[in-house]
């Protein structure tokens, strides 16, 4: 296969291993404000041993688009500076809070506020940062300043935000004692159905107007448009469906609703393809150099799959309702 | 006032890069120390090695949090900032990079939380391996960003088709020829800087009387890697200058202060470099001693800064101050190494109030000789961002000032306030001092006794 598409993928892979990792532990940021003081420690214990490996896929993330598309990541990193940095001041403020939290006396309040608002400004940057590349970088003057705050792109920040917020409160259900399963499974059922919602408007106001929508689209037969709405409909209805009948265990509906945004990404990437910057650069435009190419395939191919394996072990070892005893270690 | 965006762009990725590396200089050299205490443990049994592992646990998670942010910042600066460096250079920097995620970022993450949060979850023998494989993630780390950096040094394995690099032997790259000694340089700093941390708080417990018995066994631990490594840092230090003087020569006239090419060059003890008159004032000059410590010979040719045109030489001053601060502190340090054996030997190692005051006040001082040495070699390479190939005024975004000026502004006020916390809790967990571990030779109630601080075990 062609080394471009190979690279692709990786990356389409670890953007949404990211996404949905960082997006559950995010998510319980974003939702901090709707948790009482003993439900915040419950949640960020459950956290606290993953969310850096967590992050370290946005950057295995970003690395690959510098090894397989330059331009790619010089263009969206140049361009959208400012969405950039704001999201990376937000993940400083709130990946620090994991050390001092726990072993903080005055401050806690601080940390506590440091935590919900670097999440969630995290969240939507990443949510404008996306909706800015799909409308294609597109620049409104000589001044380079991109469409980041176009309605679109906001729109995109609103929907990753609501996406996390209901991973979280999806994780939280899993790992947390039955007084806040209850209510974060109210939390989950309202942040999905929202989630549903707004991806309908985003999908029937927006779609269509880009460029790159109905050009590549692969089964043009039907149009597209009422395709996703109605995938979006049928998968939000069902994951809202399986949440709610506590019968279903809750790692279920954490994995519906994952696979419901896998379709959704699925369907995005479709539209795309072949661009990697819709309307501007495709991956064999944006390609680097081959050499360096296949020898860093050689070591995602040899060591992603061990990542994987101890990702999963670590995982492991910290399974089942956390133990909120001391802070730390 | 008129900003210059790429002045800007390279005083905040000087910033961030400052603030960053003072992180992993701690942080590799305590995951080594605490998977060597737990090794210790492990073997010998006795709890003072545990009680040594479990207390430095604590800086060190806050220490490689910190490292984990700020070092989130850089892997994007190079697109931000630099995006055409990060076009041009991908070829190399992409591919050492993406081996730097797969085998360090992960493999210190996957096992960091077990590190940490699982002595009641896991058992000794797998919570070992995970610091283990914690400080071997962290000198992999240091072995692939140092590559990539060295590689801008004394870039070889590439060549240059249409402005654009193309590789043509990896390893070639990957061991460039300033590698082995800026790894070796880099991997002793961080030990040096760690032991002096470690012998600071230390005395600071002896002085003031606390945790005596855990403190005279780090204080000794400490001493003694200080003889060893002071020492060997000196000799790996002139091996890497003799490699500058090789592919950088310029870089070391900056660093001696010498503008014309000299026969039997002087040491500069003291000057100040004067760049537009290229020229020193106020010279303290020892003859023939630059020569003979940089070619070996007391005659020996060393080229001075004026063999290359004005806009090929750094800034002089920068490099020759932080040049001098590194060997200075350095000096004192191995002394200070020297002076504690000396002392141990005649058994007053841990009474000594003068030897322990200066101990605790010289933390900072593997910290600020690492910054100076980076300057060294950092500003030291200017104006070229890939030695001989690339400048660095050309790789620069093409950014509006304004945008550089408030993202900087943004890291010197967020940086402040991070460090300013950091400070704050590393002295609230040195205050606190170590968990009291019963000292008994029964393994299991050694376990029980730490547990007890963290889950209440019930007793067998």
């Amino acid at each position: 296969m062609d080394l471009a598409v190979v690279w692709l993928l990786v990356i389409v892979f670890g953007i949404f291993v990211y996404a949905i990792l960082d997006g559950f532990d995010l998510g319980i940021g974003i939702l901090y404000p709707w948790l009482n003081k003993q439900e915040r420690m419950t949640a960020l214990h459950s956290i606290k041993h993953v969310w850096d490996g967590n992050e370290t896929w946005m950057v295995f993330a970003g690395v690959c688009l510098l090894v397989a598309f330059p331009k790619v990541y010089s263009q969206v990193l140049g361009t959208l500076y400012i969405p950039v940095f704001l999201m990376l001041f937000a993940l400083i403020f709130r990946g620090v809070v994991f050390e001092y939290r726990f072993k903080a006396d005055s401050s806690k309040v601080w940390w506590d506020f440091s935590f919900f608002a670097g999440s969630t400004i995290a969240a939507f940057s990443q949510g404008t940062i996306l909706g800015s590349v799909l409308l294609g970088l597109q620049v409104n003057n000589e001044q380079l300043t991109p469409l980041w705050l176009h309605p679109f792109s906001l729109a995109m920040g609103a929907l990753i935000t609501i996406a996390y917020c209901s991973l979280g409160s999806l994780w939280l259900q899993i790992n947390t004692e039955p007084m806040l399963e209850k209510k974060c499974n109210r939390i989950a059922n309202k942040m999905i159905g929202l989630f549903s919602l707004l991806s309908l408007i985003v999908v029937y106001s927006f779609f269509g107007n880009f460029s790159w929508t109905d050009t590549t689209f692969v089964l043009s037969v039907i149009s597209y448009k009422w395709m996703i709405l109605m995938v979006v409909g049928l998968f939000g209805f069902l994951t809202i469906k399986s949440n709610s009948s506590m019968q279903n265990s809750s790692k279920q509906a954490f994995l519906l609703f994952c696979s419901y945004l896998f379709i959704l990404y699925l369907g995005l990437l479709n539209l795309v393809f072949p661009y990697i910057i819709p309307g501007k650069l495709t991956i064999w435009q944006a390609m680097g150099n081959e050499n360096s190419l296949q020898f860093a395939l050689v070591g995602v191919a040899i060591l992603l799959p061990v990542v994987l394996a101890y990702t999963v072990y670590s995982y492991k070892v910290f399974s089942g309702k956390p133990d909120s005893s001391a802070g730390a270690y | 006032m008129e900003f210059d965006p790429a002045i800007l762009s390279r005083i905040q990725f000087a910033l961030t890069i400052s603030f960053h590396i003072i992180f992993p200089t701690l942080s590799i050299g305590l995951a080594c120390y605490i998977a060597i205490m737990e090794g210790l443990w492990l073997k010998l049994r006795q709890p003072i090695y545990l009680q040594q592992a479990k207390f430095w646990i604590k800086p060190f998670a806050i220490t490689f949090g910190m490292g984990v942010v700020s070092g989130l910042v850089l892997s994007y600066q190079f697109g931000t900032n630099f995006n055409k460096f990060s076009e041009i250079a991908s070829p190399v920097i992409g591919p050492l990079l993406n081996y730097e995620v797969l085998t360090a970022f992960f493999l210190e993450a996957g096992f960091l939380g077990i590190m940490l949060f699982g002595w009641n979850r896991v058992s000794e023998k797998i919570h070992f391996g995970a610091s283990v494989i914690v400080a071997v993630g962290t000198i992999l780390s240091a072995f692939w960003i140092l590559a990539a950096n060295s590689w801008m040094h004394t870039p070889a394995g590439v060549i240059i088709e249409n402005d654009q690099i193309l590789v043509t032997s990896w390893l070639e790259v990957i061991f460039n020829p300033s590698f082995p000694y800026r790894f070796a340089h880099m991997l002793l700093a961080s030990f040096i800087t760690t032991l002096v941390v470690i012998a600071s708080v230390s005395s600071y417990y002896l002085l003031k009387k606390r945790h005596q018995q855990f403190a005279k066994k780090s204080l000794g631990i400490a001493v003694a890697g200080l003889v060893v490594l002071t020492p060997i840092q000196a000799f790996v230090g002139d091996l890497h200058g003799l490699n500058t003087l090789e592919h950088q020569p310029v870089k070391v006239a900056a660093m001696e202060g010498i503008w014309e090419t000299e026969q039997g060059a002087g040491l500069r003890l003291f000057a100040i470099p004067d760049q537009q008159q290229a020229k020193n004032d106020f010279e303290i000059v020892i003859p023939k001693l630059a020569s003979l410590i940089l070619t070996h010979d007391a005659d020996g040719t060393v080229q001075g800064l004026n063999a290359v045109p004005e806009n090929e030489r750094p800034p002089v001053a920068v490099v020759f101050y932080s040049f001098r601060l590194m060997i200075g502190i350095g000096i004192f340090l191995l002394a200070m190494a020297y002076l504690g054996l000396w002392l141990a030997k005649k058994g007053t190692l841990f009474n000594n109030t003068y030897y322990l005051k200066t101990l605790k006040w010289s933390a900072p001082l593997g910290f600020i000789a690492t910054l100076s040495g980076w300057y060294v070699v950092e500003v030291g390479r200017q104006p070229w961002l890939i030695q001989g190939l690339f400048r660095t005024s050309d790789l620069v975004t093409p950014l509006p000032a304004e945008r550089v000026l408030i993202s900087l502004i943004g890291f010197v006020v967020v940086y402040t306030l991070l460090f300013g916390v950091y400070l704050h809790f590393f002295k609230k967990l040195i205050r606190q001092g170590p968990e009291t571990i019963n000292s008994t030779t029964n393994s299991e109630n050694i376990t029980n006794a730490v547990n007890s601080n963290t889950k209440q075990v019930k007793p067998a």
